[in-house]
């Protein structure tokens, strides 16, 4: 099967053609080795078939950038039967740089002017046929949003493909100084490349970038040349020669020359028949960037995209949540052996659940980004805000996902590609886990509000504060010590605003979609099946006491009490909770406790209360005497009954989990923690949150034995108080904070930057980070006399 | 011909026009500039600053180029009367 592809500035409807021709058949990966997008997708029109290649969005065919290197590569090596050069007829003067740079590969080309409706507005007229002869390719003209001129488009392509028609690309001619040295260095190339090199590196470009002083290619001829000193002494010379009759270097002539014969067929084949006023793009852009309200109107845009990806997100995440809840209690009734149970429910399906819970998140995200970068809006937020970024090295595009990072890590990864450079994103992904995510606020909710009552909104403030501080210095450091001495320019076109396709926006979100769920699924996945199995494995343990045992014997008593009350009340054992006095009075128990709950926050007289209570309670004495007094041992047997068995079973939790292997590394691990002034317990909850964060607070009431009773927040505060001090809390919740981020995170960010070693990196330093931050505060708090 | 009626790209005020004659910056950030249009000879004009003062935005052959303040002093342009 023909392979083609289509090559165009960014902005130009590249991906907008693409689509069109390909529908929902395209598939998204990586190129090999580097982490620019892949798209690749079968165009089927009747009976005509064809594989093409959406190249990603450049400007020039130069080593500027990897998306650049990717498309030429991918031009001479595979040799498509066509580019589909897609050029935005609005701006052709600029777009036809790119396009005298393709000619000069002299691959077959066909030249699509789009956005012809715009152009027409705007007073373009385009001599297509006379551009033709001017360019020596075919000339179409396209509205691609509308599926204007694709037709056309795919009969020319079948005209080549059936060899119908054969293209002969016009290569720009330049002055005949650089033309006299192009044809020496290219005579000097033929005896000294191998013929294979020069089959695929036609010799006239490769002359070109050796003048151009291209590195990619001068690597490459480095490697390939039989005789590589005298061939770059003959290039140094031409280098050197041209520099000193016209003045300036080839480089700079080359680009010169080719924006020539750009404006050149430009001019020649492009009537302005009027000139445009002020254009809608320029008028927007009066309010949007402007110095009055361009910074509110930021605020307010990434304020709406947060609380729409999060607020909207939370409702479709209950539904998974409560869907997964309803198949794990499903599954949990169907599998009668322990450990098989316990793998499904708890592994499998809740692994699963913890993938597929930030796919709501994801897919609003993604389609709000898709709707900023496609309406031209993302360029513009990164022009308000680079003046901050640049300033803690970053850059203006990475202020987007470091907002959504108070969120979600997750999708704050993913959004790190909007972002062109790579070191740029390597820097922004390393410091986007600082922003402190939602999952963690329940930690701090809980350690404030058991340590600082007083103040808790401040000492959670204070962490947020400090997770940006963090974010800017690490920033800042990385740049220095990771990336020395390379600085990250900030050239970015604003381009003008469009309104996007919906065909585009729904591809956009669902390639991101199940991209997530493919690739970070994996990992995730893996990832909490292991800390399960950590967690509730060995199954067996010996436990200090005999557990069950205890409970057995507290039955036992607790079932002879009550036969006691019934035999003195002369009624079966049986029928004692449906006693219809016991019934009275529980009615009246339970609406006192009812009354009192809600009368608490009021802080009502609980004296008045009681008093009630106890009418009541006499009245049903006295219409069935001799009952109350029973009533109340009832009563107090029954509720001294549920707390026996309730610390049994938290105790043996406990101890479960300290033995489980989880609890054992806890334990191994609790040494390299103690400088921070942390226990074992502390260990194992911050062990198990490394699946995720959200567990923490979970762990933390399994392991001080907290259970299931109903005030468990109330009795885990206490039970932390026991343990800890103000400062180790503190301390503990600065750790949390820096400390790895979740498995899902790792997951994401492996995928996205497509490297094992900058994944174990970020892992590492995180941590690194969080013991030395923490032990700063554990011992400057005690130095301060705190703790 | 020298230098001193030239004046930086950065310097130009809002709406203020220019022909650049030199490109003075250098590395790989020379060549992005050119294939985004920066050229001797090309006319350009300042549009506007970003609301902190930096970057700025210059229409260059048609199109909205963004670029620092501290690359854009290395663009000299000769000011259009």
């Amino acid at each position: 099967m023909y392979t083609l592809c289509i090559a165009g500035n960014p902005n130009s409807g590249k991906t907008t053609l693409f689509n069109a021709l390909t529908g929902a058949k395209q598939h998204v990966g990586n190129w090999p080795g580097v982490t620019v997008e892949k798209k690749e997708g079968r165009v089927d029109y009747d009976g005509l078939q064809f594989n093409l290649i959406d190249l990603p969005g450049i400007y020039s065919l130069t080593a500027y950038s990897m998306e650049e290197v990717v498309t030429r590569d991918f031009i001479l090596k595979e040799r498509p039967r066509a580019v589909i050069n897609i050029v935005d007829a609005t701006n052709m003067e600029r777009n036809l740089y790119l396009t005298t740079q393709l000619l000069e590969l002299g691959v077959p080309l066909i030249l699509v002017l789009n956005m012809m409706d715009e152009a027409e507005k705007k007073g373009l007229k385009v001599k297509i046929p006379y551009l033709e002869k001017l360019l020596g390719v075919p000339v179409i003209p396209m509205v691609a949003s509308r599926g204007i001129g694709t037709e056309e488009l795919l009969k020319k392509v079948r005209e080549i493909l059936e060899g119908n028609l054969t293209i002969v690309p016009r290569k720009p001619r330049y002055r005949k100084e650089i033309e006299s040295a192009i044809w020496r260095v290219e005579e000097t190339l033929r005896d000294l490349l191998p013929k294979a090199f020069l089959e695929k590196y036609p010799s006239r470009w490769v002359a070109l970038k050796l003048l151009e002083q291209d590195e990619e290619i001068i690597r490459k001829c480095r490697k390939e040349a039989k005789d590589e000193a005298h061939l770059f002494s003959i290039v140094n010379k031409e280098i050197e020669r041209i520099t000193k009759i016209l003045g300036d270097d080839p480089e700079t002539l080359i680009a010169d020359q080719r924006y020539g014969f750009a404006s050149g067929a430009f001019k020649e084949a492009v009537k302005i028949t009027y000139t445009d006023r002020i254009s809608l793009t320029d008028q927007i852009d009066k309010v949007l960037t402007s110095r009055l309200f361009g910074i509110p109107f930021f605020i307010l845009i990434i304020w709406g995209s947060f609380q729409l990806t999060f607020t909207l997100g939370e409702i479709p995440m209950r539904w998974i949540e409560a869907g997964f809840n309803v198949l794990g209690d499903l599954f949990y009734q169907w599998i009668t052996v322990p450990w098989l149970r316990s793998l499904v429910v708890d592994g499998i399906i809740g692994g699963v659940g913890s993938v597929l819970v930030f796919l709501p998140n994801i897919l609003i995200l993604f389609l709000i980004i898709a709707l900023l970068e496609d309406t031209g809006y993302m360029a513009r937020a990164a022009f308000i805000s680079d003046r901050v970024m640049h300033f803690f090295g970053l850059h203006g595009k990475s202020f987007i996902p470091m907002v959504i990072g108070f969120g979600c890590n997750v999708p704050a990864v993913m959004a790190t590609r909007v972002l062109e450079n790579n070191k740029d994103r390597v820097i922004t992904i390393l410091v986007v886990t600082l922003m402190s995510c939602s999952a963690r606020l329940p930690i701090y909710v809980l350690f404030a509000g058991a340590f600082f009552p007083k103040h808790a909104g401040n000492v959670v403030f204070s962490i947020y504060l400090l997770g940006i501080l963090l974010a800017i210095v690490m920033a800042r450091f990385f740049r220095l010590v990771l990336f020395p001495g390379e600085s990250a320019p900030f050239v970015m076109e604003l381009p003008p605003y469009r309104l996007p396709t919906l065909k585009g926006l729904m591809i956009h979100m669902w390639d991101r979609g199940a991209m997530y769920v493919q690739k970070a699924g994996t990992v995730i996945l893996a990832g909490s099946m292991i800390v399960w199995f950590l967690s509730s494995y060995p199954r067996h343990i010996t436990y200090s006491v005999d557990y069950d045992r205890l409970l057995r014997q507290e039955t036992v008593r607790h079932e002879k009490s009550l036969t006691e009350i019934a035999a003195r009340l002369k009624v079966p054992r049986d029928r004692l909770s449906t006693f219809v006095p016991f019934r009275a009075y529980e009615k009246a128990w339970e609406s006192f406790q009812a009354e009192r709950s809600q009368q608490a926050a009021k802080q009502c007289d609980l004296g008045g209360l009681l008093k009630k209570k106890e009418a009541v309670f006499r009245q049903i004495e006295s219409r069935y005497p001799g009952t109350l007094k029973l009533y109340r041992a009832y009563r107090n047997e029954v509720e001294r009954h549920a707390n026996i068995m309730e610390e049994l079973r938290s105790k043996k939790a406990a101890e479960k989990a300290s033995k489980s292997y989880a609890g054992r590394i806890g334990r191994a691990v609790a040494p390299v923690l103690r400088p921070l002034g942390f226990d074992w317990r502390n260990t194992i909850a911050l062990i198990s949150g490394l699946v995720a964060k959200e567990i923490v607070v979970g762990t933390m009431g399994v392991i001080y034995q907290v259970g299931e009773a109903k005030n468990e927040s109330q009795k885990l505060m206490e039970n932390l108080r026991k343990h800890m001090t103000p400062l180790t809390a503190y301390v503990f919740m600065v750790f949390s904070l820096i400390y790895l981020p979740c498995i899902a995170t790792i997951g994401v960010i492996r995928r996205e930057l497509n490297s094992w070693k900058w994944t174990l990196f970020s892992a590492s330093y995180t941590t690194v980070l969080a013991w030395i931050v923490a032990f700063l505060f554990y011992h400057g708090g005690r130095l301060l006399g705190f703790g | 011909m020298g230098e001193n009626h030239l004046k930086p790209l950065s310097e130009l005020l809002p709406g203020e026009q220019g022909i650049i004659r030199k490109m003075k910056v250098r590395g790989p950030i020379r060549r992005r500039l050119m294939d985004m249009g920066f050229v001797t000879g090309t006319p350009v004009e300042l549009e506007k600053e970003a609301p902190l003062g930096d970057p700025v935005d210059i229409l260059v052959k048609g199109c909205h180029v963004s670029i620092r303040k501290e690359e854009a002093q290395h663009v000299l342009v000769e000011v259009k009367e």
